[in-house]
């Protein structure tokens, strides 16, 4: 509220001898007002801080950086335009990584959704093992990507093959995403699946039961009731697994380090890749922009699509 | 409850239920087997391994583990997990906790608030990868690679967002009259938001603890970057190299695979209802 300021009196000094026309008690007040909103100020500096110096200054010396030809370590870098970015659109390289994000996040966000709400059905009932379910399916979200992948290496190539025959998911071009995914739903499922739990106990049970008295069976009642009352969960948690999809890097960096045959690098990777690896860093960031801006409209594309699809009760 | 739906369900959907509740439980013990072969390899001797993988080991055989602690440094790396996850969660609490209430009681500025409320929430949806070339450039110059300052002020930043989104929420629920109160009383604004709104937000304190806890002791992307060196590393970091060479004990290696998720877990039992509590509460408002 400005007019706190603008309002009040102003001191006018005439002709130098006059006392300064000022009511004591406003200017008090005004300095009361002014020292509160500097505290006010205070309270939020340490976290814009932070935010700054970790976000949102490297975000704005990135684009910086993506105009410039800088290797990634020596101190001087050339100024290059835009071809950085004609080069993104130019350098067949960069396919790859794009096919191999896409394909992971449409398979990690299909089946962790489907998986995860399967869970949450099963475990919205009144069973014995309830608590120990619900704890079995959170429990791998508190293991770290490197541990995860660690143990789901060993059980793809050892027990797999030892058990049931089958080849190394993680070893093959064609089944490494597959693979990645099962180890991805393996750590994240739990997530997802308490979101739809909690979105499942907020349907008023009289809702179900009045449809089971007007004869809906038990399929009907879950299409024509359950899943419309869910909407708003499935906004989340789809919106937060494509998300999640696309910044992917550490699972198939520490599992497969982007093996075989660069058949799961996916983008963030590549970007890690021209910073560390191929020494071109400008152009890592020229794509980093891009895929920033690509994340942006993805997850604003699909969270508006499905707001628009939300039951309000 | 439970008699109302007896005599309602006819036998076919009993059946069903325990049908889906067998299935329910099938899943669960297919979820927990992984951590199953992880311990019990830790366990085994390598001829054990060899025979069976999914075998109880023959006898409790330690030796695995005292090889673990020491091949993975096992103690230093747990001290720098310590060190970084406590001081980061620390300050992230601060930090957060101040703006979130400042942000949520806007009603003087509202637009300045607004907006940087705005900035955290767009921070959020920005991945690592973006800001990692320039973070890591910025780093390099002021020498804070390799350092667990460097390391903790990133961590820090790229938690605040949701931290503070988290407080945020809480405090709407606060009835301002709580603060007004306080002021009147002649508090200024830090004494009364220490001793006033501080205890009042523990709840959603103990959430964004424990979420934050967690997250910053499995954090990945910026201890690569910052964190390389041996005598730096955290529990992920060393576990990334140790398991990155080629690995010839696996049974040694699993040894200490469970040696590090034995924190983790104590950890997140006591404070799992915080946890889903912060995860469903974000999902909710987001």
């Amino acid at each position: 509220m400005r007019s706190a300021f603008v309002g009040d009196a102003v001191p006018v000094v005439r002709d130098g001898s006059q006392e300064i026309v000022m009511d004591d008690k406003k200017m008090q007040k005004r300095k009361r007002i002014i020292r509160h909103e500097l505290t006010k100020f205070l309270f939020v500096v340490p976290v814009l801080c932070f935010f700054s110096f970790s976000i949102l200054i490297p975000f704005l010396s990135g684009i910086e950086i993506s105009f410039t030809n800088w290797d990634g370590f020596s101190a001087e870098k050339d100024f290059v335009g835009l071809k950085n970015y004609i080069n993104f659109f130019t350098n067949p390289s960069v396919l790859r990584p794009i096919k191999n994000t896409v394909i992971y996040t449409i398979l990690t966000t299909v089946l962790g959704n489907l998986t995860s709400l399967l869970f949450a059905l099963g475990i919205n009932r009144n069973f014995k093992g309830r608590a120990f379910c619900r704890m079995a399916f959170f429990l791998p979200t508190a293991i770290s990507m490197v541990l995860a992948s660690f143990i789901w290496k060993y059980i793809f190539r050892d027990l797999f093959s030892q058990m049931f025959g089958i080849k190394n998911l993680l070893g093959q071009t064609s089944t490494v995403l597959l693979g990645l995914t099962l180890i991805h739903m393996w750590i994240d499922v739990g997530i997802n699946m308490l979101v739809y739990l909690s979105s499942l106990q907020t349907i008023p049970k009289e809702l179900l039961e009045s449809a089971e008295i007007d004869g809906a069976g038990y399929w009907k009642r879950f299409f024509k009731v359950t899943l419309p009352m869910i909407v708003p969960a499935f906004t989340t948690c789809i919106t937060l697994s494509i998300t999640f999809g696309l910044k992917e890097f550490a699972l198939p960096f520490t599992a497969t380090q982007g093996g075989p045959m660069d058949a799961s690098v996916t983008i963030g990777m590549y970007i890690y890749n021209n910073l560390m690896s191929y020494k071109r860093a400008g152009y890592g960031q020229a794509v980093a922009i891009i895929f920033a801006v690509a994340i942006v409209l993805i997850s604003g594309f699909v969270s508006g699509t499905l707001r628009k699809k939300e039951v309000e009760f | 409850m439970a008699e109302h739906n007896k005599k309602k369900t006819p036998i076919s959907g009993r059946c069903w239920n325990i049908f889906v509740s067998l299935l329910t439980i099938l899943a669960a013990l297919v979820f927990l087997s992984p951590l199953y072969i992880c311990v019990v390899q830790g366990f085994k001797t390598p001829l054990e391994t060899a025979e069976s993988i999914l075998s109880l080991p023959s006898r409790i055989n330690l030796e695995n583990f005292s090889d673990a602690i020491e091949t993975t440094n096992f103690f230093v790396s747990l001290r720098n997990s310590i060190i970084v996850t406590v001081i980061s969660v620390l300050i992230i609490i601060f930090c957060s906790s101040l703006a979130g209430f400042v942000i949520a009681r806007n009603n003087t500025r509202q637009k300045f608030y607004r907006g940087i409320e705005l900035l955290l929430l767009a921070g959020l949806t920005i991945p690592f990868q973006i800001v990692l070339i320039p973070v890591y450039k910025t780093m390099m110059s002021l020498s804070l690679l390799n350092t667990f300052a460097g390391a903790i002020m990133l961590i820090v930043g790229n938690s605040v967002p949701y931290a503070t989104f988290l407080y945020v929420g809480f405090v709407k629920t606060i009835p301002r009259e709580l603060d007004e109160a306080a002021t009147i009383d002649g508090c200024n604004m830090f004494t009364m938001f220490r001793k006033v709104i501080f205890p009042v937000l523990k709840p959603i304190t103990a959430t964004v603890a424990s979420l934050e806890m967690l997250w910053t002791w499995n954090e990945f992307n910026v201890s690569l970057i910052v964190l390389q060196k041996k005598s730096l590393r955290t529990i992920p970091m060393q576990q990334f190299y140790f398991f990155g060479q080629h690995v010839s004990n696996m049974n040694g290696a699993f040894a200490a695979a469970t040696l590090s998720m034995i924190p983790v877990f104590l950890f997140f039992l006591v404070t799992q209802k915080y946890i889903a509590g912060g995860i469903t509460e974000g999902a909710v408002k987001g």
